[in-house]
C-alpha cells in the first residue's frame, strides 16, 4: 500500500479521536516534511504514540476574560513555569469608548487591569501584562506579532481560537487551551494534525484582497474543510502578500475548521519582525534567522490534501448567510437552498430566513443599518489605510452607525499619525480605542436587535454580533464603501465613481 | 447501575437524547455573552435569551432551546420532556458544536448530566472542550446515529451502553456498533485525567527540554521580559 493510502484510509476510518498508529510513517521517514511537522517535533517533549505527543509551549497568552481564575492560581502559591513565556493584554472585555480611561467601570475587567496589585505580581515574575494605559494594549492577536512576542518557528498557545492568525509569521498557533495548565506545567498534550495546503494562482483583481482570498476558499473548500487539519497557505500569491494581509488569511483559518493555519516564513517576514520591540538584535538576530531558513517546507514532503485556488476573475467577496462559507462574490446572486449539496439545503434554508434575503435578489444594494470596522482579522494599518482611501472626501450615508476601531494602540498612533483618523470622523466614523469591541461584543458593544451589520471580522454566526443581529463578513474596503452608501455595495464601483 | 468510578469512565449507560439538528453553534449551546466576566457585575442578556431564563441560561446547555419567550419551559424541547429529561447521552446531528470560542459549553451538558455525546462530527473546538472537560465525544457514521436515534424515539426509556473498553455502542435491541477512539483518549476518559495531571508526569523531561532548548533557540527566552 502506498504511503498516502494508508493515510487517507486510516485517518478516514478514524475520524475525530483520531487513530493513526504509525506516527513515523508522516514525521520521521518521510522524505521530507512541512513546515507544521518541522515545527511540531522541534518542541515535542514527549510522544505518547498514536499522533498524541506532549509539547513545549514558547509563548502563551493569558485570556482577558478569567482574570480571578489566574489571581487564584498566583495567590495559592503555585509554581508558574516558565513566566517569562507568558503575557497578557486586555481585549475582549474593554470598553472602546475614549472614556475609559477615566471612568474605569466602564470596562469589564482584564488580567491587566482588574487587580492593581496583580499586574505587579505578573511583572514580578517576568509576565508581560498590557492593560489599556500601556501603549502596547490592543487585541492579542494584533498585539503579538507587533510588538514581536511572535516569532517564526514558535509554538504559541492561547485560549482564543483565533490564535491561529500568528502563523502568518511562520510559527504554529492554536487557541483552546487552558491557561491553569500551560500556566503550571509549561507544556500542551496535543494530537498532531494532517496537512493540509492551499496554494494561491492567478492574479488579485483590483481591490480583491487577502480577506477576499480567504473568503472565497472558505466557500469553495465548506467550513469543515479544515477539519485535524494544519492549513499551510503557499503560492505566489500569498508570497506577493505582506505579513499583514498574511494574517487575515491565517485569521480565518478556524472558519474553516483548521487547527492552525500558517504561511512559511521568508523576506517579507525577516523585515516584518526585525524591528519589533521583542526580537531579538545581534548576535541572537544571526542566530535566530538562520534556523528561520531552514523552516519552510521540503520540495518532497507529501500532503494529505492539496487544494490549488484561482483567484482570476474573483470578485470582493460578501456573506449572504450565517456560516463563513455562506459567501458569493458581490455581483452574484442570493442563491437559494435548493443549489445546495443536498445535506446543506437545511442549513441554507435556515441561514436565508435569519438573514431576511430572498433567492434570486443580487446582494448588492441590501440597505444596512451599521457597519463595523476593526476586529482581528483586519484592523491593522494597512487595512486602515485601504479603508480610509474609499472613506476620503465622502460621507457616512445617513441613518448607518458606522464605527472603526484599530487594532492596537500603536496602530491607532500611527492612523493618527497619517491624519487617516481624521479623514474617518470628517465622513461621520466613530474613531474608538482599542479592542475586540463588536465583532464578539463580549464588552457590551452589540449590534443593535434585528440590525443588519456590514462588518470587516470573522463570524457571521446566529447572534454574534447581538440579538437578532445579521453580519455581513467583507474585506475592509468593503465594508468602508457600505457605509458610504448605505447599503451593500462593490468597493470597485464605488471608487469608479459608478455609485454616488 | 453504572461502573462509573469516582471520576472516570469505562463504560456508561443511559437514557439517550436525539437532538439531530446538524451545524449546531458552540455558541449555541453556550451562549457566551454574560457570564463571561468573572465578577459577575455586568451580565448581558446572551443572544436571544428570555430575560426570565438568564439565570437558567448561564448554568445549563441549550438556553435558548429551553425556555419561551415569557420565561416558561418549552415542552416541545427534547431535554424538557420525559424521558429524556434524564438523558446521560446525547445524539447529536453533524459538526456539532462547530464554531466557539472560550464557551463552557462542554461543562454546561456536564452540568445538565450529560456524560456522553455521540455524533457524525464536531466542531475541533468543541471537540477539544470536550477532552479537557471530561464529556466523552463518540464519532460514528450519520446513518449509525441515525438508528440508535430512531430507536431511542421508539423505546426511550431502554438505555444504550458506551463501553470505553470494548469500543462499543450498544442496546438490548440494537447490536454491538464499534467506534474508535485513541489509546491516549481511552486512559484518560477511564482514569478521570485531565490536561494537568497528564502533562504532570512528564515535568522531569519537559525542565530538560526547555534546558536543552534555551541553549539552542536563546531568543526565545532572552528577548521577552526586557522591554527596551
Amino acid at each position: 500500500m502506498k504511503r498516502r493510502d494508508f493515510i487517507k484510509t486510516t485517518v478516514g476510518a478514524g475520524v475525530g479521536c483520531g487513530f493513526v498508529p504509525m506516527r513515523s510513517l508522516f514525521a520521521r521517514q518521510a522524505a521530507g516534511m512541512t513546515m507544521y511537522d518541522k515545527i511540531w517535533d522541534a518542541h515535542e517533549i514527549s510522544y505518547l504514540g498514536g499522533i498524541t505527543s506532549v509539547l513545549h509551549v514558547d509563548r502563551m497568552m493569558l485570556p482577558d476574560s478569567g482574570p480571578a481564575a489566574i489571581k487564584r492560581l498566583l495567590d495559592a502559591g503555585e509554581t508558574i513555569r516558565n513566566p517569562e513565556l507568558v503575557w497578557a493584554v486586555a481585549d475582549h472585555q474593554v470598553s472602546t469608548s475614549p472614556e475609559r480611561y477615566t471612568d474605569r467601570s466602564l470596562n469589564l475587567g482584564s488580567v491587566a487591569d482588574d487587580f492593581p496589585e496583580m499586574k505587579e505580581q505578573l511583572a514580578a515574575m517576568g509576565i508581560q501584562a498590557f492593560g489599556i494605559d500601556d501603549p502596547e494594549q490592543g487585541i492579542q492577536h494584533v498585539v503579538g506579532p507587533e510588538t514581536g512576542l511572535t516569532l517564526p518557528g514558535m509554538l504559541m498557545v492561547a485560549g482564543d481560537s483565533h490564535t491561529c492568525t500568528h502563523g502568518a509569521v511562520g510559527c504554529v498557533s492554536w487557541g483552546g487551551e487552558t491557561a491553569q495548565n500551560v500556566l503550571l506545567t509549561g507544556t500542551v498534550i496535543r494530537e498532531r494534525a494532517r496537512n493540509l495546503r492551499v496554494n494561491y494562482t492567478g492574479t488579485l483583481g483590483p481591490w480583491v484582497r487577502g480577506k477576499d482570498m480567504i473568503l472565497h476558499t472558505i466557500g469553495a473548500l465548506g467550513a469543515d474543510a479544515g477539519n485535524r487539519c494544519a492549513v499551510e497557505y503557499a503560492g505566489p500569491l500569498v508570497r506577493s502578500l505582506s505579513v499583514e494581509g498574511r494574517m487575515t488569511i491565517c485569521n480565518l483559518s478556524i472558519e474553516m475548521g483548521a487547527a492552525t493555519g500558517m504561511v512559511a516564513p521568508d523576506d517579507t517576514t525577516y523585515e516584518y519582525v526585525a524591528s519589533r520591540e521583542f526580537a531579538p538584535r545581534g548576535e541572537l538576530w544571526d542566530q535566530a534567522l538562520a534556523y528561520w531558513r531552514s523552516l519552510p517546507t521540503d520540495d518532497a514532503a507529501a500532503f494529505y490534501r492539496d487544494e490549488t485556488i484561482d483567484m482570476t476573475g474573483v470578485e470582493p467577496q460578501v456573506t449572504w448567510g450565517i456560516s463563513p462559507e455562506h459567501v458569493i462574490g458581490i455581483s452574484e446572486r442570493i442563491p437559494a437552498p435548493d443549489d445546495a449539496p443536498f445535506e446543506k439545503r437545511d442549513a441554507w434554508r435556515r441561514a436565508l430566513e435569519y438573514t431576511r434575503l430572498t433567492p434570486g435578489d443580487t446582494i448588492a444594494d441590501t440597505p444596512i443599518d451599521e457597519v463595523f470596522i476593526g476586529s482581528c482579522a483586519e484592523s491593522r494599518i494597512s487595512d486602515l489605510r485601504a479603508a480610509a482611501e474609499v472613506v476620503r472626501g465622502r460621507r457616512v450615508a445617513p441613518n448607518v452607525l458606522a464605527w472603526v476601531i484599530a487594532g492596537s494602540q500603536p496602530v491607532k498612533r500611527q492612523a493618527e499619525a497619517e491624519g487617516l483618523d481624521r479623514i474617518f470622523r470628517d465622513a461621520g466614523f466613530d474613531w474608538r480605542e482599542p479592542g475586540c469591541s463588536k465583532c464578539y461584543g463580549s464588552n457590551g458593544d452589540l449590534v443593535a436587535q434585528g440590525k443588519r451589520c456590514v462588518s470587516n471580522s470573522n463570524r457571521n454566526y446566529v447572534g454574534r454580533q447581538g440579538i437578532d443581529a445579521i453580519t455581513h463578513l467583507v474585506s475592509t474596503p468593503m465594508a468602508a464603501a457600505a457605509a458610504i452608501a448605505g447599503r451593500i455595495v462593490d468597493v470597485r464601483r464605488l471608487m469608479a465613481g459608478e455609485i454616488v | 447501575m453504572n461502573s462509573l468510578k469516582p471520576d472516570g469512565l469505562v463504560q456508561w449507560t443511559g437514557i439517550a437524547a436525539p437532538f439531530l439538528r446538524h451545524d449546531v453553534l458552540i455558541d449555541y449551546i453556550a451562549p457566551p455573552i454574560g457570564g463571561v466576566h468573572a465578577h459577575g457585575s455586568a451580565v448581558i442578556p446572551p443572544a436571544g435569551v428570555a430575560a426570565n431564563a438568564l439565570d437558567q441560561g448561564l448554568r445549563q446547555a441549550f438556553p435558548l432551546d429551553r425556555y419561551l419567550a415569557d420565561g416558561s419551559e418549552n415542552p416541545e424541547f427534547i431535554l424538557n420532556r420525559e424521558p429524556w429529561r434524564d438523558a446521560s447521552i446525547l445524539l447529536a446531528g453533524r459538526n456539532f458544536g462547530i464554531g466557539g470560542t472560550q464557551t463552557p459549553a462542554a461543562a454546561r451538558l456536564l452540568g445538565d448530566g450529560m456524560r456522553a455525546v455521540i455524533a457524525p462530527s464536531f466542531g475541533p473546538v468543541f471537540l477539544d472542550d470536550c477532552i479537557q472537560a471530561g464529556l466523552l465525544p463518540v464519532i460514528l457514521g450519520q446513518e449509525q446515529v441515525e438508528a440508535i436515534a430512531a430507536a431511542a424515539m421508539a423505546v426511550p426509556r431502554r438505555e444504550l451502553t458506551i463501553d470505553l473498553r470494548r469500543q462499543t455502542i450498544s442496546r438490548p435491541d440494537i447490536g454491538p456498533i464499534a467506534f474508535q477512539m485513541n489509546p491516549r483518549l481511552r486512559r484518560r476518559f477511564a482514569g478521570g485525567l485531565g490536561d494537568i495531571e497528564e502533562t504532570a508526569s512528564f515535568q522531569r523531561e519537559a525542565e530538560a527540554f526547555r534546558r536543552e532548548h534555551e541553549l539552542r533557540q536563546p531568543w526565545i527566552y532572552r528577548s521577552t521580559g526586557e522591554p527596551r
